[in-house]
């Protein structure tokens, strides 16, 4: 059984045998997660299971080393430190950077997610009941629907943090989640609603935002879209609703802040204090918001996490560091050195990521479109650091004079982030902020979101 | 310490002496070793060992599943006792007959390589230098955004109730460059190449730098075009972003036995043009997906999926091909022993054309030639739409200018059965050897 004071008595020891580094830190990461799928009625899968080990990452004469192992013991943490010096040393005179790191002052804390109903004893039987009665509620809604998969999560993380300069942070973060994905069939033609809920919360999230709700939001599209058309191909005014906001948020602005993709020569280096934007826009990464996904009070280096503000009124106010960034830059760290498990070193990552909300009635975002379309429901995308976006969207509703008309199937929107934001003339006062995964070298949890905006934007359909 | 074996063989024991009809343990011990490249420099060299267990206990036709990354008695006897709990937890499968019972494997060659396992961090230092040093030597406005190379040593064991007990080691070596490259104050968009091989000495880790390099360069200077309706030559990597999965969802046996694949039913019938054949292999010396057996402990094989253009077979794990009283086709596939095992293509590969890629766009007189795709694939219905990098434009012959802000959208199924012409060379990206193809009547979408 997994005991976390042996965890931090074996941490404790580490550092005092004292190491042959500049700096040294060690994590330990104990990811728990319980799933239940279940397709069709039928549960694909109940699984639960662990992950856990140590890492240590060291710096010598300004060279980065880094080792795992899941074997938990005094010795394997000792092993693991060698192995990290030794590698750093395999990449001295190769590497030209060297690396110096920012101060920071050193912590001794504690942080647990703050829950009602912790999931340490949670009931499976009713996590593969719940997931069955949504399955048939699904099933209910039309004959059309062919396909249906329902899914819970929860993962539970413990992670603890030592450096040889003296911080010791242990927090555990737990986030739950669900998703629904439901594909509706008519001669031929097939379309698929997805809808989710989750956050940095207990069990309680699944009472406050039931799986049931989220269920029925994509059974109901995909019965909607099976016959529907593609839109017309081209460039629109349209009103993007607030999960897209997210992703334009995250995955077009977002990455272009990262100090290490800034240093690569992303969309936003050299434009700190710049007009780069709409004033009506404001975006920023908060590693602090309530129930956030990307939420924790201290990142994989041990800095505290804060609230960065990217996009000040349409300026561009800052960037998202590391420690070793923030160095280089001549800039605080932010708390965004993060990393998916015991196996990455940290790299710079966001945390929750959204535009501000701003003071739009939704309907008054509809009222002054002549012609264009309402983009609701994102389904993934990507970007490039030019701020040049594709993401896919999971429905269109035609507006035409102000009034919403026939819905279409989802499309992909592309674009410049920038000349979109650039273009956006009204934000809403409506605002969510979602669950997500974000990829950059390794998987992260991040929160996104933001009010609905309107805007312009390339919409591919069928041309 | 017990050997692998012997876990393995545990775990199936203990499950079963806790009331399960049936079990199954999946046993991996794995060292990585990694150097990662950032900022246009060498970021990191790291040493990853990893050892963990997956455990499926079946009971009254009902299974569940549990995993740990330790080997340690306590946590194999957790993870068992966690799998039978939720094995009884879990409803009825009424279909389902019993695991795989042992088979003759084939012999599979090229899947170990002394020289990979003994490698030292110095060693892969030297081969990402290679790589990165081919970045600057091909163009030198390109610069490297972010890299990996990876050397993998693995080991893996399977046993079951049923009397398997099979294991094999194997190696791989695998890596990535981004580039971007900058001209006059402007950077291109991202453009990235791979490699990945199972012997030290056919792995190239120039020919990634290079081709990283070259991309990003191609895609500078873009400029915009107008909308039409063409011809679209895609290069390897869009043709496994794009067409791949749409075949991998229409012949994985689960989404046929649901109906939830348009080529349900279908088998015999011809499916797309009759220039393609593919063929699911996955014993093929040197693949990436090479093994003697699948993650359920079943032989791998050879299944003729696409022979000029009609519909042979289905891919099938041992639950789904019970259900039809046949034999799996080996095709059980499992990321890690943290996942159940799922059915997924082995090595798949296609037919190989006769024309290069330059000949092919010789025969073009309008139309793209797509080096990477980023767009959104719906593999039931088989629409695609997506913004194209690292893309130029075609005209008369000749291949113009990179473009920018442009979409590509269609149906695959629709596309696969028009005038379809494959390319070569065929290339190995991961387990699938594609080659380029060329598709005619693509939407091409732009804002002007």
């Amino acid at each position: 059984m997994f005991q976390l004071s042996d965890v931090l008595s074996i941490m404790d020891e580490a550092f005092k045998r004292g190491v042959e580094s500049d700096f040294t830190e060690i994590r330990f990461h104990r990811r728990r997660e319980l799933s239940v799928i279940v397709r069709n009625g039928e549960v694909e899968r109940v699984g639960e299971g662990f992950i856990s080990g140590f890492c240590a990452r060291s710096l010598v004469d300004g060279v980065w080393g880094f080792s795992s192992t899941t074997e938990i013991s005094s010795d394997s943490v000792k092993s693991i430190i060698e192995l990290s010096i030794k590698s750093a040393k395999a990449l001295l005179g190769r590497s030209v950077r060297r690396v110096k790191l920012k101060d920071r002052k050193t912590f001794r804390d504690t942080y647990v997610t703050p829950m009602k109903k912790d999931p340490l004893n949670v009931n499976v039987e009713d996590m593969v009941r719940e997931c069955l009665e949504v399955h048939k509620f699904v099933r209910s809604i039309s004959p059309l629907i062919t396909l249906d998969s329902i899914n819970m999560g929860i993962v539970d993380d413990y992670h603890v943090y030592s450096s040889s300069d003296g911080s010791f942070i242990i927090q555990r973060i737990v986030r739950c989640s669900g998703g629904c994905s439901v594909t509706a069939r008519e001669a031929g033609n097939i379309a698929t609603g997805y809808e989710s809920v989750g956050a940095q919360s207990g069990m309680e999230i699944f009472e406050e935002t039931p799986l049931i709700g989220a269920a029925e939001i994509a059974a109901k599209r995909a019965v909607r879209l099976v016959n529907a058309k593609l839109p017309k191909g081209g460039y629109h005014t349209v009103v993007l609703d607030k999960d897209i906001v997210g992703l334009l948020a995250h995955e077009a602005v977002g990455h272009t802040a990262e100090a290490d993709l800034v240093y690569s020569g992303s969309y936003l280096a050299g434009k700190i204090g710049v007009k780069i934007v709409s004033t009506l826009i404001t975006l920023v990464d908060d590693g602090r918001f309530e129930r956030g996904f990307g939420t924790m009070m201290y990142d994989d280096e041990g800095t505290p996490t804060q609230k960065t503000v990217i996009i000040d009124r349409g300026v561009c106010s800052g960037y998202l560091h590391s420690r070793e960034t923030a160095y280089e830059m001549g800039f605080e760290p932010t708390g965004n050195a993060r990393a998916w498990t015991f196996e990455y070193d940290p790299i710079i990552r966001m945390r929750n990521t959204y535009i501000e909300a701003g003071d739009h009635e939704f309907e008054e975002l509809l009222e002054d479109v002549d012609y264009g379309y309402l983009l609701i429901g994102g389904r993934g995308g990507q970007a490039d650091s030019t701020g040049e976006f594709m993401f896919g969207v999971q429905e269109a509703v035609e507006i035409k004079n102000g009034e919403l008309g026939e819905h279409y199937r989802g499309v992909t929107i592309s674009g410049n982030a920038f000349e979109v934001l650039g273009l956006v003339d009204a934000v809403g006062k409506d605002f969510t902020l979602r669950r997500g995964m974000c990829g950059k070298e390794q998987p992260n949890y991040v929160g996104m979101g933001g009010p609905s905006l309107r805007t312009k934007i390339i919409i591919g359909g069928r041309g | 310490m017990s050997s692998t074996f012997e876990i393995a063989e545990k775990a199936v024991r203990i499950t079963c002496n806790m009331g399960a009809n049936e079990a199954e343990a999946y046993v991996e011990r794995r060292k990585v070793l990694e150097v990662f490249l950032e900022r246009n420099d060498f970021k990191t060299v790291r040493v990853k060992w990893h050892v963990g267990i997956g455990v499926r206990a079946v009971y009254s036709k009902r299974v569940g599943f549990s995993y740990a990354s330790s080997l340690t008695s306590s946590s194999v006897e957790e993870v068992c006792k966690a799998s039978f709990k939720n094995a009884k937890l879990s409803p009825e499968l009424k279909d389902w007959v019993s695991l795989p019972s042992p088979m003759p494997l084939p012999r599979v060659e090229g899947t170990f390589c002394n020289e990979i396992a003994n490698l030292s961090e110095f060693q892969l230092v030297d081969l990402a230098r290679r790589g990165y040093e081919a970045i600057f030597e091909a163009d030198k406005r390109a610069r490297c955004d972010d890299g990996k190379i990876s050397a993998i040593i693995e080991e893996t064991v399977i046993a079951n109730s049923n009397g398997i007990l099979v294991g094999e080691e194997g190696t791989a070596i695998s890596g990535y460059i981004v580039c971007v490259a900058s001209e006059a104050g402007k950077t291109s968009s991202f453009a990235s190449s791979s490699g990945n091989a199972r012997m030290l000495s056919q792995f190239k880790p120039e020919d990634i730098g290079r081709e990283a390099a070259l991309l990003a360069v191609r895609s500078l200077n873009p400029r915009k075009i107008g909308s039409f309706k063409g011809k679209v030559l895609l290069e390897w990597m869009p043709v496994t972003s794009i067409i791949l999965p749409v075949i991998g969802f229409s012949v994985n046996a689960d989404m046929v036995q649901r109906k939830s694949s348009l080529w349900t039913g279908k088998i015999g019938e011809r499916v797309c043009s009759s220039n393609i054949s593919i063929v699911d292999n996955g014993t093929i010396p040197g693949g990436m997906a090479t093994s003697r057996f699948d993650g359920e402990g079943v032989a791998r094989r050879i299944t003729p999926i696409i022979s000029n253009g009609v519909l042979e077979n289905y891919i099938y794990d041992s639950y789904t091909a019970f259900k039809e009283s046949k034999e799996s086709t080996g095709n059980a596939g499992r990321a890690s022993y943290a996942s159940m095992p799922s059915i997924s293509f082995s090595n798949v590969i296609f037919n190989e054309g006769l024309k290069s890629v330059d000949e092919l766009v010789s025969e073009v007189d309008k139309g793209l030639l797509v080096g990477r795709f980023s767009g959104n694939v719906e593999p039931a219905s088989g629409i695609f739409s997506g913004t194209v990098k690292q893309s130029v434009y075609i005209e008369n012959g000749e291949v113009k200018f990179a473009v920018e802000e442009v979409m590509i959208s269609g149906n695959v199924f629709q596309l696969l059965s028009g005038n379809v012409i494959l390319g070569k060379p065929r290339r190995m990206l991961g387990g699938a050897h594609v080659p380029p193809i060329l598709l005619e009547d693509v939407n091409v979408i732009s804002k002007t």
